[in-house]
């Protein structure tokens, strides 16, 4: 499902990560654990196609990265991979409801409200399509984020510090949330975090401070 | 969902920024498109009522006033010349058709002209009711003329003295023998009637104001205030106005000359508040080039979460391209709109510009450029924030959140 080979992500001569080797399958969860700094957020945007890394190949869902380029690589992008980023982003100009239409568009696929709706229902935000997100709980918004993620059945869905600003239920509920809509899409779960409360739900661990699997 | 509806749904939040730069737009393009359409129309309707004259000779003055109130009918004329010298004119060999013209009397704002039937198809127009004159103070109507006073065949009124109304009302009653059928020319709005009538007219007023100017009514001593003259060829209008004017105590002016002469004392008017328009349009432009770029600080999460949905590059510059296209669409639109409408009120509001409030709908090819100009600024508007869109590094941008 994943495969990552000699990784390493320089910025001039600084080394901002070293992954010799990992490999995850299908339907894992990993936790990417590490303090800030320590290259969470670039493993991340290596693993999305964001960055480029300046050696190594990865390989998403039997894709080799180093073959994608341009639109082709955003277009997979949006088909194999649901993002939930760490401030949500929603667009504030659009309802709840088209916020993940807009996910369904970008992906270049066909924009099926039906599904859309499904999706919103799964996360329990069924009363809520036509708001505004800034009408939104914190709570609330983060379900819609999880909704848009994972409209378009993705392949490896990705959470970037989910729980960073959340209480001990709250961090709960997310990490719930985010099991369960992994194992509806039957999607590989990788979740980037330095939250300790949430280490005890990943059977599988990339631990950044030392840049090795554990 | 798609593009527009994305565009859409930013314009309509980003509320009064966005409003006022549309309401910018809207008076710049509206103000241009009015200029244009009241230029046209003015024009045309010039070009319609000189059309088929080629040259006016009358009393020694302003050959612009002549052209005004013998082709027009706006100004008084320069005076009156005797009717011989006119007729002397006709028989000259390079003049094709000569009309003579007295004016001096109006009704209800009307002018009263006293000339020769010749002038009807002249205008091309056709009795739509009754018959010619055949004895002094039969009229034949314009078209306006009837609608406005609602006169029929038959029907009498007074004829009052000078051409703004105010005057004393001459003693002899008009009575109406024909009504011309709409031409859309200024015969619409004339009263037509013998060159007899006018003389006795005047006649009778000065014996009534103890005149005793009998000489008016003799044969070899009348006047008419000007004549209407087309060419047997093009090319008399090098020699005959020259020799007119340097020969005779005549006065000779050329309809077209003397319009590209008008246009070109308030064409400059029209420059500058044309430049003002194209100011607003700038303006606007501008307005819409700042809101963006302005947005484009809170819009870069918008825009990298967009690409990590699988959007490319060019479809998120298009997305700022297009929020600024269906501004300056809707603005060239409403523009044009409220131009033509501006000028649809002119013609309720003033009854001298009666016929603007149909023809302001008119759309004219020049328009085109308008809207081409107006998306052409929303175009350059958005240029540099979306190249800035095109360059934003989203791992970067989702990393600091």
């Amino acid at each position: 499902m994943l495969v990552l080979e000699g990784i390493e992500r320089r910025y001039g001569a600084t080394l901002a990560l070293r992954i010799d080797h990992w490999e995850a399958r299908a339907g894992e969860r990993w936790l990417i654990a590490g303090p800030s700094g320590s290259g969470k957020s670039t493993a991340l945007a290596l693993l999305t196609g964001l960055l480029r890394p300046t050696s190594g190949t990865i390989v998403v869902s039997g894709q080799d990265l180093a073959g994608l380029d341009g639109s082709a690589l955003d277009r997979w992008r949006g088909r194999t991979i649901g993002f939930v980023p760490q401030r949500l982003h929603l667009v504030a100009s659009l309802s709840v409801l088209d916020n993940v239409l807009l996910a369904q568009y970008l992906a270049g696929n066909p924009t099926d409200v039906h599904r859309a709706r499904a999706t919103l229902t799964s996360v329990g935000l069924l009363e809520f399509l036509d708001r505004q997100p800034s009408t939104l709980s914190q709570g609330q918004a983060q379900r819609v984020a999880v909704a848009r993620a994972v409209v378009n059945g993705p392949s490896l869905l990705i959470a970037d510090e989910p729980t960073a600003s959340l209480d001990d239920e709250q961090a709960a509920r997310t990490l719930e949330l985010l099991t369960t809509q992994a194992e509806r899409s039957n999607a590989t779960l990788v979740v980037a975090s330095h939250d300790g409360r949430i280490r005890h739900a990943f059977a599988h661990r990339l631990n950044l401070a030392r840049g090795s699997v554990q | 969902m798609n593009l527009f509806r994305l565009s859409a749904s930013y314009i309509r939040q980003s509320g009064l920024a966005t409003a006022l730069n549309l309401l910018l737009l809207i008076l710049g393009v509206g103000t241009i498109a009015l200029l244009l359409i009241l230029g046209h129309e003015l024009e045309s309707r010039l070009t319609r009522d000189a059309q088929g004259i080629d040259l006016v000779v009358g009393a020694k003055g302003s050959p612009l006033q002549l052209i005004l109130a013998g082709v027009f009918h706006v100004d008084t004329p320069t005076g009156n010349i005797p009717l011989d010298e006119a007729l002397r004119l006709r028989n000259d060999p390079r003049v094709a058709q000569l009309i003579p013209i007295s004016l001096g009397d109006s009704f209800s704002g009307f002018r009263i002209v006293g000339t020769e039937p010749e002038l009807i198809a002249h205008y091309g127009a056709v009795l739509a009711a009754g018959r010619l004159w055949s004895a002094p103070f039969d009229a034949v109507i314009g078209a306006d003329v009837a609608a406005k006073s609602g006169l029929v065949v038959n029907g009498t009124f007074a004829g009052v003295h000078g051409l703004g109304g105010g005057g004393g009302e001459h003693a002899e009653p008009y009575r109406v023998v024909g009504i011309l059928r709409p031409t859309g020319r200024v015969v619409d709005r004339l009263v037509l009637t013998g060159l007899a009538s006018v003389w006795e007219a005047h006649a009778h007023h000065e014996k009534e104001n103890h005149d005793a100017a009998r000489a008016h009514t003799d044969d070899d001593e009348r006047e008419v205030t000007l004549a209407l003259i087309q060419y047997r060829s093009p090319l008399v209008a090098v020699s005959l106005p020259r020799e007119i004017n340097a020969q005779t105590n005549l006065q000779a002016a050329s309809p077209a000359f003397e319009a590209a002469r008008l246009f070109s004392v308030f064409g400059f008017g029209v420059d500058i508040l044309r430049a003002f328009a194209l100011l607003l349009i700038l303006a606007a432009g501008l307005g819409i080039f700042v809101a963006l770029y302005r947005a484009m600080d809170e819009r870069q999460y918008d825009i990298a979460i967009m690409r990590m949905l699988g959007a490319s590059r060019a479809r998120v510059c298009g997305a700022l391209l297009l929020e600024s296209l269906l501004l300056a669409a809707a603005g060239a639109l409403l523009g044009l709109l409220l131009g033509h409408f501006a000028v649809s009120q002119i013609g309720v509001i003033a009854p001298d510009a009666a016929p603007l409030a149909t023809a302001a709908w008119r759309w004219l090819p020049q328009e085109a450029w308008i809207v081409a100009l107006a998306i052409a600024s929303g175009i350059l508007a958005a240029l540099i924030p979306a190249w800035r869109a095109y360059r934003i590094d989203v791992a970067a941008v989702l990393a600091k959140g």
